[in-house]
């Protein structure tokens, strides 16, 4: 039996990183980061290590860590900016993207301000133009308050986006077209279904779902094919069609 | 209600691990398929454990001192994007989507390839064999056609030549790419992630690390050059290699039929390259003769020739 005291104090500093790199993944720095670190750390000690005493062995301590502090995460992510998450493709372009999309679009920054406290990071190395790129890139809407009256200009429209607010009937739409791709992906065997939400709903690629699901990674992409027609089916007999096509790639990433 | 009350955390962390199999991770898989909370929790961790493994940890900086408004939390987000990236995934299926086949990734378009075991051999051929003559000139001001074909043409030979494990040919043509790339105004950061490449293929960096690291970096590229002539590259290039290769999955593949199509409405071809590419849709759909392979085969190293020229 492990001793959750001696675990915790020989486990800090993994504790720290483990911590440090959900943050990073999601966008949170600064302060926020810091509370969540030491949020993490009170949690842990809390009712004399009650969290650490689940541990069974049935893995890695580590990776026990892991999840119970993802799952910190998530309770300190809902407490405090609710349903906000930042989007598969923003995590799937890395961690200035996943900044920048969240200093816009959950700290309701301008895209002048996101670039100034972007550059005082000295450990990224973007300048304002690739910033542009990767914000017209980004499947949200295009920054709410632009500055310097040009500054709309400045930020390019994505090719799949006209970046302006959604109005009310495409709102709806997309609301509907979202509910569809639940059912649909409701309706996946159960491993299916993980593929799929891996794939598109966290921008994973094909290898890392492989290593992670462990499943061999040659014979996934057909299935991602198959995968795929099957959902195409599906949507269809929902009514999703080409008419929606044109919105969907106006709407979305 | 914290996640962890709906599921066991080490039974998750074993899942992780690797290390359920049978009912347990039945059990863990459909509570993933099926839990919110679970899946995000699972995703964060995965995430976190590869930083863990990859050393990849940085500190969390000190609080930059930017005044920042509270912020008005905004309630849309990720799960909203991840179904429209869907649906933009799937729908290209329901209607032909030129932009969507133009865009797809070099892994994506040479993966009905890998298969063929003559796929070795005719990549060899292939590098050896110059797909284009002209030595470009000196940086353009602006990515052009002929710098996009190429790096498209070579962004297939890089994914073909890694699911093959031709690690020498892999390198031959990322250095290519990276000359390439030489030409192209503000492409320093896409120079950057294929030298990066090219040392992790001189370091031994394994195949499916780099499989992967070359697909990120062909999405990237595609979004930096914003030209449908990168897709066509893409999709020339693997047509050459699949007649090469003597694939016929490739050429009965439904995605393969749609970029012949979308090629010949892109206006982007020559009448007579257009009839070229109607006499391959026609071989396509009735399926290709084992002695039609060599004439497909030709049609498209003229059309990358002309093109990349």
């Amino acid at each position: 039996m492990i001793d959750p005291r001696q675990w915790y104090v020989d486990q800090l500093d993994v504790i720290n990183r483990i911590a440090s790199s959900i943050c990073r993944r999601n966008g949170v720095q600064g302060a926020d980061a810091e509370d969540f670190v030491s949020d993490v750390r009170l949690k842990l000690l809390q009712d004399d290590y009650a969290v650490l005493r689940k541990y069974r062995g049935a893995s890695s301590q580590t990776t026990f860590l892991t999840v119970v502090i993802s799952n910190l995460f998530r309770d300190h992510r809902i407490k405090h900016w609710g349903k906000w998450r930042p989007s598969a493709e923003a995590k799937r372009q890395g961690e200035v993207a996943v900044r920048l999309e969240a200093a816009m679009y959950r700290d309701d920054l301008s895209f002048e301000q996101a670039c100034q406290f972007l550059a005082q990071d000295t450990r990224l190395k973007v300048d304002r133009a690739e910033l542009r790129r990767l914000l017209a890139s980004l499947p949200h809407r295009a920054p709410k308050r632009l500055e310097n009256g040009a500054a709309i200009d400045d930020v390019p429209s994505s090719d799949s986006a006209d970046a302006g607010v959604l109005d009310g009937e495409r709102e709806g739409r997309l609301q509907a077209a979202k509910a569809a791709v639940g059912r649909a992906v409701a309706r996946l065997a159960h491993e299916d279904a993980l593929i799929v939400r891996l794939r598109f709903f966290e921008g994973l690629s094909i290898a890392d779902i492989a290593r992670h699901v462990r499943i061999p990674q040659k014979p996934l992409y057909v299935r991602m094919n198959r995968l795929l027609e099957t959902l195409q089916r599906d949507l269809v007999s929902q009514g999703i069609g080409p008419d929606d096509c044109d919105w969907l790639n106006a709407a979305g990433p | 209600m914290a996640a962890t009350d709906e599921f066991d955390p080490d039974l998750l962390a074993a899942f992780i691990d690797g290390r359920l199999s049978g009912a347990e991770r039945e059990r863990v898989v459909k509570l993933l398929a099926e839990s919110e909370a679970a899946f995000e929790v699972y995703a964060d961790a995965v995430r976190a454990r590869d930083d863990l493994d990859a050393d990849a940890i940085i500190p969390i900086p000190v609080r930059p001192p930017v005044t920042v408004r509270r912020p008005r939390w905004l309630t849309t987000g990720a799960p909203l994007a991840a179904a429209a990236a869907l649906l933009i995934a799937v729908l290209p299926r329901v209607v032909s989507n030129p932009a969507a086949t133009f865009a797809m990734r070099a892994e994506s378009i040479a993966q009905p390839l890998t298969d063929r075991p003559q796929l070795a051999v005719a990549l060899r051929s292939a590098l050896d064999e110059p797909r284009w003559s002209a030595t470009r000139g000196g940086v353009s001001a602006f990515v052009d056609s002929t710098a996009a074909l190429r790096l498209g043409a070579r962004a297939t030979d890089l994914q073909v030549a890694l699911a093959v494990g031709d690690r020498e040919g892999a390198n031959r043509v990322v250095a290519e790419m990276v000359n390439l790339l030489d030409s192209v105004n503000l492409s320093d950061a896409a120079r950057a992630e294929y030298g990066e490449i090219r040392k992790r293929i001189a370091t031994g960096d394994s195949t499916s690390a780099l499989i992967g690291a070359a697909a990120t970096a062909d999405e990237h590229l595609r979004d930096f050059l914003d030209s449908r002539w990168y897709g066509v590259g893409k999709w020339l290039a693997a047509g050459e290699l699949a007649a090469r290769a003597h694939s016929a999955d490739f050429f009965k593949s439904s995605e393969t039929t749609r970029f012949i199509e979308a090629a010949i409405r892109s206006g982007g071809f020559a009448p007579d390259e257009v009839e070229a590419l109607r006499q391959i849709e026609g071989v396509a759909k009735r399926g290709i003769a084992e002695n039609e392979f060599e004439t497909v085969r030709e049609t498209f190293a003229k059309l990358i020739q002309r093109h990349a020229s």
